[in-house]
């Protein structure tokens, strides 16, 4: 028999892969695409914000139509984390179990790592993507530690009973530690947080 | 994902440049020895006694192809982040027709001049020589002809995208046709020799 050529193996190579090919899929399934005009849309009508004293209404309230995300570092989770908080780091948000029909919150300690990962979040087409406006911080002066001096009497009261149920203390009430440390470096674990033992990332599934 | 290389920071600009001239060296090395240093071979193409042209560029853009589209499949390779030009539909015909015309007329484009050079052929010194002179006149051209250079963009086209086909597809019907290309470049040269045999 004579030996095929290596024109004809070459052909039959070249078939071969593109036959595959036909089949293979998208090699840009990995790219994602950013929407600029979704994305300030969703700005523009304040779709990508919850302030700190909404979220601990919908906290109170035991709405459990959400999933509250910590993006900070593990240890810093393990400190202190909002109640019902799950902690996913931004390298692995893609890669977790969040679903993109979910309502998502996001928080890190200031607006800034929580920002570039609704960004991401959003370019992956998940559709109701929120950032928790001031991240820890905002959470900390506004419900937690909340300035009430200024407030009216009816406000006042209901800021601080938010501020109690999460275990803090509103700022007028203290009248030497508080005032003379600003930036709260201990945070007293909330009543229903188990600080001994955190709960690992917990998924609220319900509502889906 | 660890490809593009240069785009995730695995090396500067400077060793960027040194590994641009390695792979330049071997691209020419390649082209040689496809006999592209030859003026007369690459003319043969556009009088279809010798379609080695068609072949070896056929070859290299389905190689080059394949390697793109399947490391990008198997996550190798970052696709999205390799540079493609913008189109410019007349401003890119008219300069690809004047690329043609000097190909005819000259017998190199301007990497197989570089190759002809490098083998120490003297018209590939001359064609060398015409292509920086070349450069050198668009350069100075450029403001008079630039409304002309930058019209009709219509962005970051691709097959696929334009076609709204799927890059599976394109891949296939790419290859298809080099396939188609290859039997006709055979054929042709069989009936070409033929007929220069007759005479």
């Amino acid at each position: 028999m004579k030996k095929p050529k290596i024109e004809l193996i070459l052909a039959i190579l070249l078939l071969f892969f593109a036959v595959i090919a036909l089949f293979a899929g998208d090699p840009y399934s990995s790219t994602l695409k950013i929407n600029p005009m979704e994305l300030s849309l969703n700005s523009n009508k304040g779709h990508d914000k919850v302030t700190p004293t909404e979220l601990a209404e919908l906290l109170i309230a035991g709405d459990q139509e959400y999933v509250l995300v910590d993006l900070r570092a593990e240890e810093e989770y393990l400190q202190y984390f909002i109640p019902g908080a799950i902690n996913i780091s931004p390298m692995n948000l893609l890669n977790s179990d969040l679903m993109k029909n979910q309502r998502i919150i996001l928080y890190s300690s200031d607006d800034l790592e929580s920002g570039k990962s609704w960004i991401l979040l959003k370019a992956a087409k998940y559709k109701d993507v929120r950032i928790l406006s001031g991240g820890l911080d905002g959470w900390k002066n506004n419900v937690l530690y909340p300035e009430i001096q200024a407030l009216s009497e009816n406000k006042r009261s209901k800021i601080s009973q938010i501020s109690f149920h999460f275990g803090g203390q509103p700022k007028s009430d203290a009248v030497g530690s508080q005032t003379v440390s600003p930036d709260l470096p201990k945070i007293q674990a909330p009543v229903n947080v188990p600080l001994s033992k955190p709960k690992p990332a917990r998924k609220k599934r319900e509502g889906c | 994902m660890n490809f593009p290389l240069f785009k995730f920071g695995f090396f500067g600009d400077e060793v960027s440049l040194v590994l641009a001239f390695v792979i330049g060296i071997g691209f020419g090395f390649a082209l040689e020895r496809a006999g592209f240093g030859n003026a007369r071979l690459l003319a043969a193409q556009f009088y279809f006694t010798d379609m080695r042209v068609l072949k070896v560029m056929f070859s290299a853009i389905v190689t080059a192809m394949f390697g793109v589209y399947f490391f990008g499949l198997f996550g190798i390779l970052d696709i999205s982040l390799i540079y493609t030009t913008d189109t410019f539909m007349l401003p890119q015909v008219i300069g690809g027709l004047i690329l043609g015309i000097g190909f005819v007329i000259g017998g190199y484009c301007p990497g197989t001049s570089a190759v002809s050079l490098a083998t120490g052929r003297i018209d590939g010194l001359v064609y060398f020589i015409g292509v920086a002179a070349g450069v050198f006149v668009f350069g100075e051209l450029f403001p008079l002809i630039e409304n002309f250079f930058v019209s009709g963009s219509m962005g970051n086209v691709s097959l696929p995208g334009y076609f709204n086909l799927s890059y599976g597809f394109v891949v296939f019907a790419v290859a298809i046709m080099a396939l188609g290309a290859f039997i006709a470049a055979e054929w042709g040269e069989k009936k070409m020799a033929k007929k220069a045999e007759g005479k």
